[in-house]
């Protein structure tokens, strides 16, 4: 069930209820029973690929812990071949449901320049929704206590339920054990009539359906148009289609994670924050340190530091940060296109970072001002403008689109298309066209409080007079309602990060 | 960094805010802050309440073909309605309760609905009959020809949407939608209706269709009073029968057989329509089941021909519904065969049946407003203009060449009886009659002559002066905007009607050679 499905609207309360009166003891037993209907309510079969990489990682962190209570040659060596058994056994489920068609496809692609016989693809699985980001978590579990840097979990309840807690399973944040390990552990002691925290949960859950359900489902309409028939459109249209898709994705990944945050507080279990405030990014560094916090943190500490990182000159560094960023790419999607993304930011920060003594020498020649808010401005314009550009081909369904895509945008210019109305007949009438808009201010606004103080959705009423923050909800609670974009008009959106 | 000292400050000062709310936490605080924290999810949740009321009465349906029917059945006496017609638009096109009432003083309902099928007619039954008891049902049997097992969601909602909550209703969603995931959506109206903020209109401001004057008093019935020719077909090879499918027969039995466990007689009525041969097969089957029943079967598409005296190139609206011309005839052929077969009494006359003789009036009205464009003759308008329903604007205007000379003796006799001076006339400008009353004149002769009036409450007339390519001087009668002149020079009459807020007619008189000219509003 998608967050936002009727189905949710009913399975969400009724939890919260039954957590609310059942004894502090087995709360945690709940929790697991009502994340596994969630998830079994996709495909039941999921349940085992699930439980599968549960009781693997389960059985490795143990084994992992038990060796590391004595140091000598043959535990040393027992223990990396479990860790190793371990991460092998879950990328293998993940090999072989996400990226088994497409590397037999690929092969074949190569394979058919040589005109030798193809192999032949008997497989048919469907992509589990959300099972890049468990097998992730539960890696990051056993990497966690091989490090000791945090203890084994022996309850096996406990433990499956941090592999499958329902906020966050299909969609991330993808939690460290350290964090919400802890907190699962001790939901027991979790005061639940909490006031404040209800209230504030309650509103970032509405405001990430507001990012979801009325821009990014709406922006949606546009993107879908603009991305199918680009051979239709001309430059404007389509740098229009991509700078909504940013936002688009923007809001259908944060607008998830947010309702992720909001359900889990309710609750009282803080998750991390997975995006904070990406395109106000001045660099392409940055954005990945605002993009997807909980991904980008874990492709650092389990891949790039192993790498060596940056501790082994910059060619080794360049080389780590491509490695991580195409690996990442793939993570989003076994296709070449989100290859190419990845590679594209990759590419990004190396240039970057090559020519950054060029660009701080020319600016002191030419004595620009690098602290003025222009400079700012404009390294935050060139951020967007670049990272636009790769998400062409994160949208674009195969390079062909993408590569025809970009070259109509050079080649096809049609400057009055700004001024003739034309942005109010890609699929969205004038009215939607405009709720769009507005909602992408209100967005814009709420992104801008958060980035130049700090101060984050859920607390911005609180020095503000009492009855602000039941106006705000309310108003959430009625553009959500009204504006939404589901039901019989527009076919309710898949949150895009699912198939990831 | 300076970022984050901000973000610090800002939590090490909320942190405060606790701690201090916390020092003070004695009993009364404690008190006070629950006192607080409850009357903010009181005050929430009742303007939430508020609110989601406001939503629903702006934004739900309010589809004059279908939901509106049932709502206004609910509005009806208990054990009011003695004939309860069921069915689809050929039914409440069809079926002409005004007529039955006028003529017959039965008090009928068309409790039907656009595009409804069999199912939804029994879920209809089954709910009318909790607050009705009908002496007889006239059931359409359009409907059983269908082969799909669900119907399109838009007409699902049109004939579910309209019910009361009850198990009936949640029937009656289940077996018209197509669902998915338990059809839960379609349990949640708002899913269907919240984005209809695009095209909200009076009607959802205002009740009884924003036009409470016409239907306040609404039995269902819908006219329409233009013409369509359709052909007429012979159908007397079709001699076999189709099979309904599984679900349309078990409704259409259903139908039957609780009418008939409530001892209410049926008639099953086949109305005439662009039909083809499978529709007659489909209705010989229809017929057969319902004389199983004992219940009758009329099937207009083959029998009666005669007696109903139907004209196809006149007594159509479109190829489906028949108009007024065609619902008379039917009507007064169902209201001779139901007085000689059954006694349902005649209502006229009872205090308790006001509503049936003012709905019945309405119609009549409607028919009076469409006679209107049959005249031909301006001496005969005459009568139109003192009409107390309605508001007139007569303008005059000179001939293309400047000339203002414009009489004949059937002017003459029109512009007596209407009070117009032929100086005056012949001096030209325009005239407004309200409920028969000149209310207005002038010669339009000032420079930019421009005049608002007010039809009613929700529709405007204006008036104003414009010039030819010669520089003769046109008056021009707009109504909501809309231009509603039928003739650039001579004689103009606009009628309006304040009651069903429609225009009439617009005829012109040509200065030249006299001859009429007319916008048809009616197509």
């Amino acid at each position: 069930m998608q967050f936002n499905s009727i189905h949710f609207l009913i399975f969400f309360p009724a939890v919260l209820l039954v957590y609310f009166v059942i004894p502090k003891k087995v709360r945690y037993i709940w929790l697991l029973a009502a994340s596994y209907y969630f998830y079994m309510s996709w495909n039941a079969k999921y349940a085992i690929l699930i439980a599968f990489s549960t009781v693997a990682t389960y059985l490795c962190g143990i084994i992992i812990e038990q060796l590391s209570l004595k140091e000598d040659n043959l535990r040393y060596y027992l223990k990396r071949l479990t860790l190793a058994l371990g991460i092998i056994s879950n990328l293998l489920i993940l090999f072989m449901f996400k990226y088994l068609d497409f590397t037999i496809d690929s092969i074949n692609a190569v394979l058919g320049h040589f005109n030798i016989s193809l192999i032949e693809n008997n497989f048919d699985l469907l992509l589990p929704v959300g099972i890049s980001f468990y097998t992730f978590q539960a890696l990051g579990y056993i990497i966690d206590v091989y490090r000791k840097n945090v203890n084994a979990e022996y309850n096996i309840l406990k433990y499956a339920l941090f592999v499958s807690f329902f906020p966050q399973l299909v969609a991330g944040p993808i939690e460290r054990s350290g964090k919400l390990m802890k907190q699962l552990n001790h939901a027991d002691e979790i005061k639940l009539w909490n006031y404040e925290r209800i209230v504030k949960g309650f509103m970032i859950m509405m405001w990430g359906y507001f990012m979801k359900v009325v821009i990014s489902d709406r922006a949606a309409t546009v993107v879908n148009e603009l991305f199918t028939n680009y051979y239709a459109y001309d430059s404007v249209e389509l740098i229009f289609g991509v700078t909504l898709f940013a936002v688009q994705i923007y809001c259908d990944f944060a607008g998830y994670s947010t309702i992720a945050v909001g359900a889990a507080k309710i609750m009282g279990f803080e998750l991390m924050d997975n995006f904070d405030t990406p395109y106000f990014s001045t660099s392409i560094q940055e954005f990945w340190r605002r993009w997807h916090i909980s991904l980008s943190s874990w492709f650092r500490d389990y891949l790039y530091i192993p790498l060596g990182g940056n501790r082994k000159g910059k060619i080794r560094k360049y080389i780590n940060t491509m490695i991580v960023f195409l690996v990442s790419g793939l993570w989003h999607g076994a296709d070449w296109t989100y290859v190419i993304w990845g590679g594209l930011h990759g590419f990004y920060q190396i240039v970057g970072d090559i020519t950054k003594p060029v660009k701080e020498k020319c600016a002191g020649k030419l004595k620009i001002r690098t602290d003025a808010t222009s400079y700012k401005l404009m390294k935050m314009a060139v951020t967007f403008g670049l990272t636009c550009f790769a998400w062409i081909f994160f949208a674009a369904d195969n390079m062909t689109i993408a590569v025809e895509y970009i070259a109509r945008i050079f080649t096809r210019l049609d400057p009055w298309a700004l001024t003739d109305g034309t942005i109010y007949s890609l699929g969205l009438d004038r009215q939607q066209m405009n709720i769009l808009i507005i909602s992408i201010i209100v967005l814009l606004l709420v992104d801008l409080v958060k980035y130049k103080k700090g101060v984050r959705m859920e607390n911005i009423a609180d020095r503000q007079n009492s009855w602000v923050r039941p106006v705000i909800i309310l108003s959430l609670v009625f553009a959500v309602i009204v504006f939404g974009a589901y039901g019989a008009e527009f076919d309710a959106q898949q949150f895009i990060y699912f198939q990831f | 960094m300076r970022r984050m000292r901000k973000k610090d400050e800002y939590s090490v000062e909320l942190e405060n805010i606790e701690t201090e709310e916390n020092a003070g936490s004695s009993e009364t605080v404690k008190k006070s802050r629950k006192g607080r924290h409850a009357f903010e999810i009181i005050a929430v949740l009742l303007i939430f309440a508020v609110g989601m009321f406001s939503v629903y009465s702006v934004l739900s349906f309010k589809y004059i073909d279908s939901v509106f029917k049932m709502e206004m059945f609910y509005e009806q006496p208990e054990d009011s309605v003695d004939i309860l017609v069921l069915g689809s638009s050929h039914s409440y096109q069809g079926i002409n309760t005004a007529v039955l009432w006028e003529e017959y003083g039965y008090a009928a309902y068309d409790l039907c609905g656009a595009g409804q099928f069999i199912w939804n007619t029994y879920y209809y039954l089954e709910e009318a009959l909790k607050t009705q008891s009908p002496k007889l049902i006239i059931l359409d049997a359009y409907y059983l020809h269908v082969t799909d097992d669900y119907e399109d969601e838009s007409f699902a909602i049109k004939n579910t949407y309209g019910m009361k909550w009850s198990q009936t209703k949640v029937d009656a969603i289940k077996a018209s939608f197509d669902s998915d995931l338990y059809g839960l959506q379609y349990f949640f109206e708002i899913l269907q209706y919240h984005s209809r903020y695009s095209d909200v209109d009076e009607t959802d401001f205002y009740p009884y269709q924003a036009n409470e004057a016409m239907y306040e008093n609404h039995k269902g019935f819908y006219c329409y009073f233009y013409s369509t020719p359709v052909e007429e077909k012979d159908f007397s090879e079709v001699d076999y029968y189709n099979e309904m499918t599984e679900k349309v027969e078990e409704y259409y039995a259903k139908i039957l057989e609780l009418a008939y466990s409530e001892n209410i007689p049926v008639i099953v009525v086949g109305i005439p329509f662009d039909a083809d041969n499978y529709h007659v097969a489909f209705f010989r089957t229809g017929e057969r089941i319902a004389n199983m029943f004992g219940y009758p079967f009329l099937n207009f598409l083959t029998d009666y021909k005669d007696e109903l005296g139907l004209d196809y190139s006149t007594d159509f609206a479109d190829s489906q519904h028949l108009n007024y011309l065609g619902n008379t005839k039917l009507t007064r052929f169902l209201g001779d065969y139901i007085s000689e077969n059954y006694s349902i009494p005649d209502r006229r006359g009872d205090e308790n049946y006001s509503s049936w003789e003012a709905d019945a009036q309405i119609y009549y009205y409607q028919l009076e407003n469409k006679n209107t464009t049959l005249i031909t003759d301006i001496s005969e308008y005459a009568d139109t203009v003192a009409n107390n329903r309605y508001q007139v604007i007569i303008t005059k205007n000179s001939s293309a060449d400047g000339e203002q000379e414009m009489s004949s003796s059937e002017l003459s006799e029109f512009l007596s009886a209407v009070g117009i001076s032929q100086e005056e006339f012949t001096n030209g400008g325009v005239w407004i009659y309200s409920g028969g009353e000149q209310v207005y004149h002038n010669d339009c002769t000032e420079e930019d002559f421009q005049k608002s009036y007010s039809l009613s409450k929700y529709d405007d007339a204006m008036i104003s002066t414009s010039y030819d390519d010669e520089g003769v001087m046109i008056i021009d009668v707009y109504m909501n905007k809309t231009e509603v002149t039928a003739a650039d020079y001579g004689l103009n009459v606009y009628v309006y009607d304040t009651l069903t807020r429609t225009s009439v007619d617009s005829i012109g008189i040509n200065p030249n050679n006299f001859a009429l000219s007319r916008i048809d509003f009616y197509q």
